[in-house]
């Protein structure tokens, strides 16, 4: 409001002077400012009446020489043009208000920044606008479903990691995008970020917009700004807190089988096997009998006042069953509060965000807790030469589910908990397979409340520190400094854990530690100059960085007590143990980039970046990455003058390549070393000495180079009648050479070192993007946004090696591998037997290929080869983790003082392989089974997908095959937002600019067939690097995606 | 103007220049070339490295050395044991149908060839080291070691799977597994014998007599018993080896490497780290299923036959039901419930039965009476016994047993014993027909079997079962000295993982498993409809993994 007035009084003064003056020919200089202060580069200033004009510089400054009387007329894209009279006065400072229809944005492309509307490559500009509706707890999870071609996996849990791609993916090796944060490249994480902090996310997707970045680009680029200060404006305070709360729905849960019924599929496996039923808990009789007591085995009676932890425990049958899902995922509580200060004067200007997160997991005892602080000022030390920096300071604390993911984790170990076991036993104590005859299954929620002291701990510095040099108007020197550090520490508690069947010796501490530095230093001279119709943006740059990585850890067995304050590595009496390593890389880079401009009618951009690094020999270590693009503003020629619904029309094409390193370091060469599991030997005959043994690790391979991705791009940019239709589509081919491989493993010759790495497969990813959006109102009163994005991409591996039928086999899932990657198909498809329904009769009987165990009422697998036997060749692809296409829709309303938006989010033509089945559907362990294996075939019950219960573990039960796959598709209600905007006479009353509340629900409703906890399934090792993607889609057990119900308040002062 | 941009370019080149040194990053935490001296120090310790993968992989329980799974479950003294559910690719090679891909054949031809690999790279050392002015005479011990290893590792993959590929140290591709790979074997030991010293300091160490043993072992496999005749002479006249006293000393951590020890891997714990993976990783799954039990109650596998149990049946003389053990059982406790009483067996038994099978209500290593189902994982699929073999004494746990988990000791693996050399001489004396000679031997080794010393006591010190062994008066027949030695070699060497290689050895595989398994399949369902396959089922699949990364190369076995 202040402001406000302020311009004002400069424009009436301005006026005032302009008529007491006498007409001279003056230098005046200024500065446009959109109205939130943010200088507008590339605006067009003319002296009305004549054809003489400037453009304003990348700061928004402009200089012209007139005559006092002229009037100037400043005009850009998606503003209100303004008139101003020349008076007495040589500065002008001009506000430009937005034609809220016709929005356009000034962001960080590749070091520089641009207009969005000029932009050539493919730039996915996530409007923070919708993105905060969101109430992100996750910068990386707030994407989902907001651009076009990036899709987001979800890790699950407080604090997980996010799968981030963009436009599938580019390469086996590493795929996550590159993040450049305040110019800081990293490839690690987000969830230290507060997403309060943001101003920008841009996502970089095609060469000619990503490659000038160069490592790494080749998964994509996401720019991330983070708050800054306005020059010349008031000092501003933003408050939000949110609050609310995280569940898994009961209705989500797999319905649970009773313990009699469970029972009776064992009588039931006896019966069909023509042998006598016994069991240690249910007798010897015709039927299973449920005991009262588990222990004592089987019992009915128990003396219960001979109660003994430790050698007498005494746990009672829960015949009602148990449900082990409930037990151990309840409501959290999330609570959410950022406070931002932020303004500047003429000569500097500065932002602080504070935020505080405190999120419960949906498991039990888990938890992120987050408290950051961003600072960022810059300082006009002349008008030519600035200083400014960054710094993100976060610490968090985490209890993580320890089981997401993993077929020994507690989340699988709840699919196969038997529902008989009560969670603790007579006195209080965890009841578990200790009792005989259940399986070898563990106690979740035992476990969870046990680690409920495990914390992990992170320390996460991302700093900047830049000066800029304006050395002429047109060339600008800038360096900037970065550095990222991060510390973490965790500490972890093994209890002793009686209860279950196979239980630990000795209770154990284990600590372990490592940081993270990364130094970024880039220096780029940009020049920027009008030449009447032309415009020249040129930027010259170099940038190195450093990285290095540092781990220790320890561990103590056998502590005195579990008393959380003895828990210290010197007090434990048992074995002790250390462990470390680290790594270091390097890299270095030269980049340059020519954008020229005709008209706003012609663009082109070239782009050229040479990287180096030291994960490659010396005669391979740089590569060079260049970039064309091109596009056509069809809207500004003359022959579209008279088509008045088109407002803006462009055609871009963009064809570049950039590069990809993301192997480990020190591939070129032979790696010795030891190992004390591997390579250690008692060769003494001492039975507690072993000498080191050192051996060949890891082959290397001096020729290995650079991963190159070449990528085209071509689309379309509109805006359609009156600006309220805009859409973009897009279609890409990237075709990904030299990918880096392992080469094939010769375990015959070289056993199990490592083997070398080279250049030599090939991927290729096509696709489209597509995104449509529509702004309108109805009446005066309501206003309604719509958009909605589709994205396909279509993923091939096109070459592994010389031999087509070679094939990289993705992570065990237990004694399986039920993904492959092989040439002719998508990265990690699954791959099994196919199970074409059971053998029904004698006739299908022999119509079906042998396989040891055949008979009516087992699985009937599709010979493959024909050859009338089932065996390894049989085994085909069954299965695409890959969709065939994701999409999301958003919709806004605002009425009055109220405003709605909803998120649609979806994934169509997925697979999924729900390992869980291994053990609820099969005789595999002792333990809770599906309502499906209750109802497994009978000669009277045929429809059944599962064969006839036995206690014979037929051949291939275990097997990979199709029966565990199952479409993934889903749509999701991803976020519902309500928020009452409270009137201006109220928020003025109270001295408030302005203030909203809302409520809000984030993944209420999600419809799917997919019958695990959650369809979103992903990968299994988030950020693992390596093999991480090569087993995508694989539910051992993942953690679901919760659903919100929040309350919020955003307010400013 | 032009001064500035020129200064801006100065700043640029100097950047460029002063950033590319940077770039040059050693490798953290490993050596490369360069900074290694080829001395003996480094080739005897790349040597341990070799010696290091003798008990397999240490992650891989895929791959024991003592071959349990691919020798005994594969033969009719053990069952996979455990829940149907757990492991089943064992199912598979228990039912004679594995496929190429089972992770048991591809994980130990794995281990099997990167012990070779180790043992070559050992050689490549010591050539370099010489080259580099080492002294000969220090070097070529460690290389008879090495070359000595390598026939060992060869060995094991020859019984598994017959057509291998001898790896050389020269070799830069596979080589063709179409050509017989005994000569090669025969050559790294007979280099062994003439390099290794007769003594060593180390006892994990060959000795020129052990690599003779390994000479005999591999005469034995080729059924040459003219070759293996003269060397089994020469080290039992002459050799350091003797039979120990009790029977148990074998499997006793506090007594490797007596004098009964022929080779053995050398097994440890508590030994710095962790102390776990050193300690017999292979059997780290094969304890019994209770919390009260040693190995910590992991995981329950390996479970013996009632048909070996059978086995230690005596008659009234003492002497091996040679032809009808297996008519009746042993009395078992299947299907009863810890709680509930049992009586065991009362009828006449060798008394080794109860040093290597556990069975209900029999002391167990002084963890108290075998409890019976309590310590058997599922009863129902693994049947009511136990190993034992591989198991420390009560009074062991913590020096023994590893103090992080019971699932490791220190037990030595024993790879070959004295008795087995022995009953080597005397299967070649009772195909010579020198029947008194053969029964000589076995009744040595009953002699010793015999000693009540060396009985499983009760805690009251009485026999904990009917024990009655004793020597043979005669050997009729040919024939029957025959079936005499070989049946004297199962209840001697069983759960040592020879079974299933001996019966292929004489031949005589297909008749005794798949009587074994008609019988066998009416107590363990998962067995019915399995059947050894004459003419395939003696050698293994090569794993499909070899075959593929050796450019095909590599043949795949008969029948597979």
């Amino acid at each position: 409001m202040k402001q406000k007035f302020k311009n004002y009084f400069i424009l009436l003064g301005f006026m005032f002077l302009s008529n007491i003056l006498l007409a001279q020919t003056t230098t005046i200089t200024g500065v446009v400012t959109d109205s939130s202060g943010t200088p507008l580069p590339g605006v067009s200033v003319i002296i009305e009446g004549t054809t003489k004009g400037v453009d304003t510089d990348f700061d928004g400054n402009f200089t012209i020489e007139a005559t006092k009387g002229d009037i100037l007329k400043f005009s850009y894209v998606g503003m209100s043009p303004v008139s101003f009279k020349i008076a007495n006065s040589n500065t002008i400072n001009i506000v430009l208000k937005e034609n809220a229809s016709q929005l356009d944005e000034i962001v960080v492309t590749g070091y520089t920044k641009q207009n969005t509307r000029n932009i050539t490559g493919s730039v996915t500009v996530v409007k923070m606008k919708d993105l905060v509706k969101t109430s992100p707890v996750s910068v990386e999870q707030s994407l989902q479903g907001q651009a076009s071609g990036v899709s987001i996996g979800s890790q699950g849990g407080p604090g997980g990691n996010a799968m981030v791609r963009i436009r599938g993916f580019a390469t086996i090796n590493n795929n996550d995008p590159l993040y450049v944060i305040d110019g800081n490249p990293t490839k690690s994480g987000l969830n230290q970020l507060n997403p309060n902090d943001i101003e920008s996310i841009q996502v970089l997707k095609d060469a000619a917009s990503a490659s000038i970045y160069g490592v790494g680009a080749s998964n994509g680029v996401i720019i991330i700004t983070t708050k800054s200060g306005k020059y010349n404006s008031a000092t501003k305070m933003t408050f939000s807190a949110t609050t609310g709360t995280d569940f898994v729905s009961n209705s989500d849960f797999p319905k649970s089988i009773t313990p009699q019924e469970l029972a009776n599929t064992i009588w039931k496996r006896f019966e069909n096997d023509g042998a006598a039923p016994s069991h240690p808990q249910y007798g010897t009789g015709a039927t299973p009998v449920l005991p009262n007591y588990l222990t004592p085995t089987g019992a009915n009676t128990a003396d219960e006042s001979t109660y003994d932890a430790f050698t007498n425990k005494i746990t009672k049958a829960n015949k009602a069953g148990t449900n082990w899902f409930d037990e151990y995922f309840n409501p959290a509580l999330v609570q959410n509060y950022s406070l931002g200060l932020s303004g500047g004067s003429d000569k500097s200007k500065f932002n602080v965000g504070v935020g505080a997160l405190k999120q419960e997991g949906v498991t039990l005892e888990s938890y992120f807790d987050r408290l950051s602080l961003s600072l960022s000022s810059e300082f006009k030390v002349r008008q030519n030469l600035r200083f400014g920096e960054t710094l993100n300071l976060t610490y968090s604390e985490s209890v993580n589910n320890t089981g997401s993911q993993f077929t020994g984790g507690d989340i699988s170990f709840i699919y196969r908990a038997d529902p008989i076991l009560p969670v603790y036993d007579i006195a209080g104590n965890y009841a578990g397979t200790q009792s005989s005859g259940l399986g070898n299954g563990v106690n979740s929620v035992a476990n969870a409340i046990r680690s409920k002291d495990n914390v992990g701990r992170r320390l996460r510095a991302l700093t900047s520190f830049y000066g800029e040099l304006d050395i002429t108007k047109d060339l600008t020197f800038k360096s900037n400094i970065g550095f990222d550090y991060t510390a973490f520490h965790s500490s972890a508690f093994n209890f002793l854990n009686p209860e279950i069947s196979e239980p630990s010796a000795v209770n154990s501490l284990n600590e372990s530690t490592f940081y993270s530095t990364r130094t970024t230093w880039f220096n780029t001279l940009n020049y920027r100059k009008t030449f009447g119709d032309h415009k020249i943006d040129a930027l010259i740059g170099t940038e190195s960085q450093n990285y290095s990585f540092k781990q220790f850890g320890a561990s103590r067995s056998v502590f005195f007590t579990n008393n959380i304050d003895y828990r210290y590595l010197s007090r434990g009496t048992g074995t002790q143990t250390n462990f470390g390593f680290g790594d270091k890389t390097a890299l270095f880079s030269i980049f340059g980039k020519l954008n020229y401009n005709y008209k706003d009618t012609y663009l082109a951009s070239v782009v050229f970046r040479r990287d180096g690094s030291s994960k490659f020999g010396e005669d391979n270590r740089y590569a060079n990455f260049p970039a064309y693009s091109l596009a056509w503003r069809v809207s500004n020629e003359e022959f579209m003058n008279d088509v008045s619904f088109i407002n803006d029309l462009k055609i871009k094409a963009g064809y570049g390549e950039y590069g990809n390193e993301s192997i480990g370091s020190g591939r070129t060469a032979n790696l010795y070393g030891n190992n004390e599991t591997q390579s250690s030997y008692a060769i003494s005959g001492s039975n507690s000495t072993v000498e080191a043994g050192y051996y060949l690790q890891s082959l290397g391979n001096p020729n290995i180079k650079w991963e190159t991705s070449t990528n085209l791009n071509v689309g379309i940019d509109g805006t359609l009648f009156d600006s309220k239709l805009n859409f973009g589509f897009e279609y890409y081919i990237s075709k990904t050479k030299d990918m880096l491989l392992q080469l094939t493993s010769i375990p015959t010759l070289n056993g199990t070192a490592s083997p070398p790495f080279g250049n030599i497969g090939e991927m290729e990813n096509k696709g489209f993007d597509f995104s449509v959006g529509y702004n309108g109102a109805i009446g005066e009163e309501l206003k309604f946004t719509a958009s909605a994005n589709i994205s396909a991409y279509k993923n091939e591996i096109t070459r592994l090696n010389d031999d087509p039928d070679y094939f990289i086999q993705g992570n065990a899932a237990r004694e399986t591998f039920p993904a492959r990657s092989q040439e002719g198909h998508s990265l990690s498809e699954f791959h099994g037997f196919v199970i074409d329904g059971i053998i029904q009769n004698q006739t299908e009987l022999d119509a079906s290929a042998d396989f040891s165990g055949k008979a009516i009422g087992t699985f009937k697998y599709r010979d493959i080869n024909s050859d009338g036997v089932i065996d390894d060749q049989d085994r085909t692809y069954i299965g695409n983790p890959h969709p065939d296409f994701t999409y999301g829709a958003n919709l806004g309303l605002e009425y009055k003082n109220f405003d709605l938006s909803v998120l649609f989010q979806g994934s169509q033509g997925n697979d999924v392989y729900n390992f869980t089945k291994f053990f609820t559907d099969f005789n595999s362990f002792p333990g809770g089974k599906s309502y499906r294996y209750l109802n497994s075939w009978s000669p009277t019950n045929t429809d059944s997908a599962l064969p006839q219960l036995t206690n014979s573990p037929a051949q291939h039960y275990s097997s990979a095959s199709s029966y565990y796959v199952e479409d993934g598709s889903y749509l999701r209600l991803k976020n519902i937002q309500l928020g009452y905007n409270v009137s201006e006479q109220l928020t003025n009353k109270l001295g408030l600019e302005s203030l909203r509340v809302f409520v809000q629900a984030k993944n209420l409703i999600t419809w799917t067939k997919y019958s695990g906890l959650d369809p979103e399934i992903n990968l299994q090792n988030y950020g693992g690097g390596g093999s991480t993607n090569l087993d995508i889609g694989i539910d051992r057990g993942a953690y679901p995606v919760s659903k919100s119900v929040l309350l919020g308040i955003n307010l400013t002062l | 103007m032009k001064k500035i941009i020129l200064a801006a370019f100065l700043i640029s080149a100097f950047l460029i220049t002063s950033c590319d040194e940077e770039l040059d990053i050693n490798p953290q935490g490993s050596l490369t070339e360069g900074v290694i001296t080829q001395d003996e120090v480094w080739v005897n310790q790349v040597l341990i490295s070799a010696y290091g993968m003798l008990d397999g992989h240490p992650n891989y329980f895929w791959a024991p050395a003592s071959n349990w799974a691919l020798g005994d479950v594969a033969s009719d003294d053990f069952y996979k044991g455990s829940s149907s559910g757990d492991q089943p690719p064992l199912n598979d090679v228990e039912r004679y149908s594995p496929g190429t891909t089972n992770i048991y054949l591809t994980r130990k031809w794995n281990s099997i060839y990167d012990g070779i690999n180790k043992c070559n790279q050992t050689l490549r050392a010591a050539k370099l080291a010489i080259e580099n002015g080492a002294d000969a005479n220090k070097i070529n011990p460690l290389s008879a070691e090495a070359r000595f290893l390598r026939a060992h590792y060869h060995m094991d993959a020859k019984k598994l799977w017959n057509n291998i590929p001898f790896v050389l140290e020269t070799a830069t591709e596979v080589p063709s597994n179409e050509v017989d790979a005994w000569p090669n074997i025969e050559s790294d030991l007979e280099y062994a014998i003439i390099n290794l010293p007769i003594t060593q300091d180390d006892a994990g160490r060959p000795t020129s007599w052990v690599a003779k043993a390994y000479l005999a072992k591999a005469h034995m496999f080729q059924n040459d018993h003219a070759a293996a005749k003269p060397v089994l002479n020469d080290i039992i006249s002459n050799g350091p080896f003797s039979l120990v006293t009790n029977y148990h000393d074998n499997f006793n951590g506090d007594k490797n490497n007596n004098s009964e020890s022929v080779f053995a891997v050398q097994n440890s714990v508590n030994d710095g780290g962790q102390g776990v993976w050193n300690g017999n990783t292979g059997n780290r799954l094969n304890h019994p299923y209770g919390p009260d039990a040693p190995g910590g109650g992991c995981c329950g596998f390996f479970q013996p036959s009632q048909n070996l149990v059978n086995a230690f049946k005596t008659d009234i003389n003492g002497l091996p039901l040679l032809d009808t053990f297996n008519d009746v059982d042993v009395k078992n406790d299947q299907g009863i419930p810890s709680s509930e009483p049992f009586t065991p067996y009362t009828g006449t038994l060798d008394p080794r039965l109860d040093w290597t099978v556990g069975r209900r209500g029999i002391e167990y290593l002084g963890w108290g009476e075998m409890p019976g189902m309590r310590w058997t994982r599922d009863q129902g699929n693994g049947g009511p016994y136990v190993g034992k073999k591989h198991e420390y004494l009560k009074s062991q746990e913590g020096t023994v047993s590893a103090s992080l988990s019971g699932a490791f000791n220190a037990i030595n693996t024993p790879l070959i014993r004295y008795s087995d050399l022995l009953l080597w001489r005397a299967e070649i004396h009772a195909e010579d027909g020198e029947l008194g000679l053969a029964m000589g031997i076995v009744n040595q080794i009953r002699a010793r079997a015999a000693n009540p010393d060396g009985f499983v006591k009760n805690e009251d010190g009485t026999d904990a079962a009917n024990y009655v062994i004793s020597e043979y008066t005669s050997f009729p027949t040919k024939e029957y000295a025959i079936k005499a030695v070989r049946f004297e070699r199962r209840l001697e060497l069983a759960s040592e993982g020879h079974r299933f290689f001996d019966l292929v050895r004489w031949g005589i595989a297909s008749q005794v498993l798949n009587d074994y398994l008609t019988v066998e399949q009416t107590k363990r369902v998962y067995l019915s409809g399995a059947s050894f396959s004459s003419g395939k089922s003696e050698y293994y699949p090569i794993p499909l993994d070899a075959i593929n990364s050796s450019d095909n190369i590599l043949k795949q076995n008969t029948g597979y």
